[in-house]
């Protein structure tokens, strides 16, 4: 009785003091915005259809949901409330994004956009004081936590590097040194293997030949475009395939001259999510995923996920903090926060970048997860992966 | 049959018992391990012998003694049930079919009730035993886990994993009644025996958040600390508190370690090496030996309280969850 009564006061107080507050200081809504490219190659039907590992599976909005219900109470005890709003832009006019970032008031931004957009837009972010909480879930390149990083923008899909790091500790580690480096022939690719070829420095893996494919049935081109020619010889322990279209990678396992592992693009890949991780509560997430939306939770899902949760848990850790301060609580490791991945996850002071595990997965299963044991770090085993704080090419911190 | 194969054990024991009880003070207890992916409860001799497997519901995970110790519930996450294992019968001869996959319960005073932890519901259900049938539910932060009973069965506590938060649920009105916030992704409880403070293992914040139970707020936090090791490697699960009210035993995670806490001053007497991922731990009758589940590499390794030392190690199946004695 006692309690009911108290609960009621509690009520009543709750609606006078709201009926008090002048609007302004009232900031107890957060509209959470996701930006998506109308008509994004990423998402065409055929695209989708082949499913090539690492690459999304559909646009990552049930995730980014999954993730505002969980701490949905929680908030709601501390007087908060998160909004969800989707939004497809053109790719062309930042101005016209801008404005309607405005008119919808949105203060966290998820945005699910290829590199040169994602760039475009936070080099608007860069001529204006005030900027929303951008969160990039669904591009690995390390330029974007790098040269071209900002102080407002944090990344929570794993960078190339971390991907690539993972799977070079994993190769390290089982003594799988000599390697062939199969790299396709788009841009992304030189891009790629650049920084791969650092990873593969850093752990003391061999490149006993380099070469680059063409997919192509064409005898002419057969040297480039043939699986067994391709890795033929010299003599190797695994075949690794940079490949960021993945049709090639996709086919070769299994399609190489000598019975060895392919790793990298295909085969053996590293990723930031994959559903037959069986720890940490792994399973349940992934369930909770599958039973909306009947697919398998990707790694840009995750990263969806993983983002609305950071923020969401900054705010339930300072439930009357500012957009500043939530910013500077996540941006500076304070707000540590569960991914499901076995330990507390914190953002990179240095260029933003959500310190994580990475699986090394092989489309039915989960080999492993990195950092591998063993590795070691003086301050922080996951600063193993990616660009650590010395090395980071982000100026604006 | 029958007969003849408790003699037999009965003479097994007492060979084991000759030679152990110059060492310790022997009981006759057996211990009972939940192995999830052998779908089977383990039965050991206190020494850790290999007695039998007992086969039980699918993914069995927490287990409490029933009907005066002649049975064990045990939580199936995979079955949607809790079975009931019969110690002599040797196998599963009841169940109480439960919500989707139950992972923790605990049974009221007068055991007619049994409150669950329902993971995919995020959601406390409550059961009468008797007729198998739910009583009430509470919502929970998603994820729920670990639940406690108050001793005078009038409050239930239940762990939400995602939203950090101890849920209070009050049994007469069916309702929750507080809700606590403790440290990130709390799993399990122990209680003090006075019923004074309720201990929370928080798994990713690397504490134990110890609640005042008359206030109902964190009146302390316990960080564990490890030369060598770094606060991430400590992630606490398992954990009890001992009838005398004055050690708390709390597994360490992947830090490989149990740990001794002084209860009245909620310090760390001493760590032990266990087993990979130290999991769920158990307490012999007469508290002189810690059986310590360890997750990752399937196993149990039994520890001497006097010494501090762990005796040995044996295997406990596929990825071992609880342990109990009797």
């Amino acid at each position: 009785m006692a309690a009911g009564r108290s609960g009621l006061l509690r009520y009543l107080w709750f609606w006078t003091a709201l009926a008090l507050m002048p609007l302004s200081v009232w900031a107890a809504s957060w509209q959470i915005l996701v930006i998506g490219l109308r008509d994004d190659p990423r998402y065409e039907r055929k695209t989708l259809e082949q499913a090539f590992i690492g690459k999304p599976t559909g646009r990552p909005l049930v995730a980014a949901q999954i993730a505002m219900d969980e701490l949905k109470d929680n908030l709601q005890d501390s007087g908060n409330q998160l909004k969800l709003q989707d939004l497809q832009w053109d790719g062309k006019s930042t101005s016209e994004l801008l404005a309607e970032i405005n008119k919808r008031k949105a203060q966290v931004l998820l945005l699910d956009l290829p590199k040169e957009q994602q760039k475009a837009l936070m080099e608007v972010f860069g001529k204006i004081t005030t900027a929303p909480i951008v969160f990039n879930i669904s591009d690995s390149s390390d330029e974007l936590r790098g040269a071209s990083c900002h102080p407002h923008w944090l990344h929570t899909l794993p960078s190339d590097r971390m991907l690539a790091d993972a799977l070079a500790q994993w190769l390290a580690a089982r003594n799988w040194r000599d390697m062939i480096v199969l790299v396709g022939q788009e841009p992304q690719d030189q891009i790629l293997r650049d920084i791969w070829m650092a990873s593969i420095k850093r752990y003391g893996l061999k490149v006993k030949a380099e070469r680059k494919f063409v997919l192509s049935g064409d005898p002419r081109q057969r040297e480039a475009g043939n699986p067994k020619l391709l890795t033929a010889e010299p003599a190797y322990d695994v075949v690794m395939v940079l490949d960021t279209v993945g049709e090639f990678a996709k086919a070769l396992p299994y399609n190489t001259a000598l019975p060895r592992p392919v790793v990298g693009s295909g085969g053996l890949v590293p990723l930031a999510w994959h559903t037959s991780w069986e720890r940490y509560g792994a399973p349940q997430l992934s369930h909770r995923f599958q039973k909306l939306t009947n697919k398998q939770m990707a790694s840009q899902d995750w990263a969806s996920w993983v983002a609305v949760k950071s923020f969401a848990t900054a705010l339930d850790e300072e439930p009357k903090a500012n957009l500043a301060q939530l910013l500077h609580n996540l941006r500076s490791s304070k707000t540590t926060l569960d991914g499901f991945k076995g330990t507390a996850l914190s953002f990179r002071p240095w260029d933003g970048q959500l310190r994580q595990g990475i699986f090394m997965a092989h489309g039915q299963a989960v080999a492993g997860m990195a950092p591998v044991e063993g590795v070691l770090h003086p301050k922080e085993i996951l600063d193993t992966l990616g660009a650590d704080e010395p090395e980071s090419l982000c100026k604006r911190r | 049959m029958q007969n003849f194969i408790c003699f037999k054990q009965l003479a097994r024991r007492a060979a084991t018992g000759l030679i152990l009880v110059a060492a310790a003070s022997f009981t006759w207890a057996d211990v009972f391990v939940s192995s999830e992916k052998d779908n089977a409860i383990m039965v050991l001799q206190n020494d850790g012998t290999f007695i039998k497997n007992i086969a039980t519901c699918k993914r069995p995970r927490h287990m409490a003694w029933a009907n005066a110790g002649k049975q064990i519930m045990v939580a199936c996450g995979d079955s949607d049930q809790i079975g009931i294992v019969d110690i002599a019968a040797g196998k599963q001869v009841d169940a109480l079919p439960t919500g989707e996959s139950p992972e923790i319960f605990a049974l009221s005073p007068d055991a007619k009730t049994a409150y669950v932890s329902i993971e995919e519901g995020s959601q406390m259900i409550a059961y009468d035993i008797a007729s198998k049938k739910p009583v009430f539910s509470v919502k929970t932060g998603a994820e729920p886990e670990g639940v406690l009973v108050a001793a005078d069965g009038k409050l239930v506590y239940v762990t939400s994993e995602v939203t950090n938060s101890v849920h209070i649920v009050d049994v007469a009105t069916r309702k929750q009644v507080g809700m606590v916030k403790v440290g990130k992704r709390p799993r399990r409880f122990a209680m003090t025996p006075d019923g004074s403070e309720l201990w929370v293992t928080n798994e990713l914040g690397s504490s134990v958040s110890i609640i005042d139970t008359a206030s109902r707020t964190v009146k302390d936090t316990l960080m564990f600390e490890l030369t060598g090791m770094r606060k991430n490697d400590l992630s606490p699960v398992g954990m009890l508190i001992t009838p005398d009210g004055k050690t708390a035993w709390v597994a360490l995670g992947r830090a490989n370690h149990v740990a001794e806490v002084d209860v009245a001053t909620h310090s760390v007497r001493k760590v032990i090496l266990a087993g990979k991922r130290t999991w769920g731990v158990g307490l012999n009758g007469d508290g002189s030996r810690l059986y310590v589940v360890n997750g990752l590499s399937d196993d149990l390794t039994i520890v001497d309280v006097a010494s501090g030392k762990a005796i040995k190690t044996v295997p406990a199946g596929r990825v071992p969850h609880s342990v109990i004695t009797n």
